[in-house]
């Protein structure tokens, strides 16, 4: 084996007339293996690139081989070939082809051709990463210090997924003063200010007294006589204030703020109610009761059971001439009618496809 | 607490598991979800397909099952009993 500088990388320029200007392919030399990275479309036009680049790779003694598929925007059937080719070329010379990172599109279509079973796939792709560290946040170990920082999340996602919202804050009654720990931005933080300041506004009342404050029109609220002039002057014309309750009681708000009036109808209160649900949850401790590593455990179990399920799905797929729906419909029901997990049932499936081809291997 | 008014909101409180746990386990079934839309599933805060219902129906039948129990909760094209 040549000796070949590590992390080595090198871009191959190449036209840059629109569709081909996105494409792109990069080279890096790890300890074990080289990633090949492609960017862009991998069909008939640049698939062969791709293929030059590794039978170069492959001269030089390269026979291990990963294709990082996490910036490939579309798989077509010639980047199938290059693909389904490429692994059985560096089989023959005793290495072996590792797909990483391939989107959950791209992976489907491996599933459905089948060549995925025949190949090893690195990495979740960046879907399921996130996915990852959204349970990770909601729901990993719950120390003091991390809190906050679980709500701010919560707003930012709150603020982010309420149509009409122009910021969301949380406040928490903690030593006996109601303060605000996450807001998404500075002018619901001096809403909240305001409302310590005087003491009053919504959501010093949905903290106190548990239960939402609605306010559509804040010129016609006399309710807080003090503090309503301060909002409008802060430019906000309608608050919905949700009380997070826990077992022992209120222990704060979560509250959102509009420039508009009347922005808030039924699904914002049902939304609010989520959102502030799982703030409580979040104070409370609430948490799956796992340390990280365990947590991290069945994460790495569910992607797992993702891979074994969605090859399952693709064998059926082509088995049946079923959708992708149809085919796991299949799986859930035949897991009930035999009395075993979804998972067992998919995993012989995948199984019920070996045989032929290795067993003549062995003979 | 008022009664929920989701099938499968009742089923995950009778079968005692947390809103993380059932997440994990649709989440290993293939949804494509975030928890907090999962939560709102539950609470009929969100409307989802058939397909991730189904998910979230199987994650909660195998739970049942795992404890000893039947099947309760049907699936989409289930006839119905």
């Amino acid at each position: 084996m040549p000796i070949t500088p590590l992390f080595r990388t090198r871009r191959v320029p190449l036209r840059a007339d629109g569709r081909l200007g996105a494409f792109a392919i990069r080279i890096d030399f790890a300890e074990r293996t080289v990633v090949v990275g492609i960017r862009g479309e991998l069909d008939a036009l640049t698939a062969p690139m791709v293929r030059a680049t590794i039978d170069g790779l492959e001269e030089q003694g390269h026979t291990r081989i990963t294709l990082d598929l996490s910036t490939v925007t579309f798989l077509a059937a010639g980047g199938l070939g290059l693909i389904a080719g490429t692994a059985a070329q560096l089989r023959r010379a005793g290495g072996d082809l590792t797909l990483r990172s391939p989107s959950a599109q791209v992976l489907r279509i491996l599933d459905i051709t089948g060549i995925s079973g025949r190949l090893a796939i690195e990495d979740p792709g960046p879907l399921l990463a996130l996915h990852a560290d959204l349970v990770r946040s909601a729901w990993g170990p719950t120390r003091e210090d991390i809190v906050d920082d679980k709500l701010r999340k919560v707003v930012t996602i709150a603020a982010k997924a309420i149509v009409g919202a122009d910021g969301v804050s949380v406040s928490l009654t903690r030593g006996g003063r109601v303060k605000t720990v996450a807001a998404s931005n500075d002018t619901v933080l001096r809403m909240d200010d305001h409302q310590y300041g005087t003491g009053e506004g919504p959501c010093l009342a949905a903290a106190a007294d548990g239960v939402p404050f609605d306010i559509e029109r804040l010129g016609d609220d006399e309710r807080w006589p003090t503090f309503v002039p301060l909002a409008i002057a802060e430019g906000i014309a309608s608050i919905l204030s949700t009380p997070l309750l826990t077992d022992d009681g209120s222990i704060g708000a979560l509250n959102i703020y509009s420039s508009t009036a009347g922005a808030f109808g039924a699904h914002q209160r049902e939304l609010a109610v989520v959102f502030a649900t799982h703030a409580s949850e979040i104070v409370a401790g609430a948490d799956l009761g796992l340390s990280e590593d365990e947590l991290d455990e069945r994460i790495a179990d569910a992607l797992q059971s993702r891979t074994v399920l969605a090859l399952a799905q693709g064998i059926l797929m082509a088995r049946s001439q079923v959708s992708a729906d149809q085919a796991s419909a299949l799986l859930h029901r035949a897991a009930r009618d035999e009395g075993t997990s979804t998972l067992r049932q998919a995993s012989e499936v995948v199984a019920s496809t070996r045989g032929p081809t290795e067993d003549a291997d062995h003979a | 607490m008022p009664e929920p008014i989701d099938v499968l909101e009742r089923a995950r409180r009778d079968v005692g598991m947390s809103m993380a746990d059932l997440w994990i386990r649709y989440f290993a079934l293939g949804g494509a979800r975030t928890p907090i839309e999962v939560d709102a599933v539950l609470n009929g805060a969100l409307v989802a397909d058939v397909a991730d219902r189904d998910r979230l129906a199987v994650a909660l039948n195998e739970r049942f099952a795992e404890l000893g129990g039947d099947h309760p909760l049907p699936y989409d094209g289930d006839d119905p009993a």
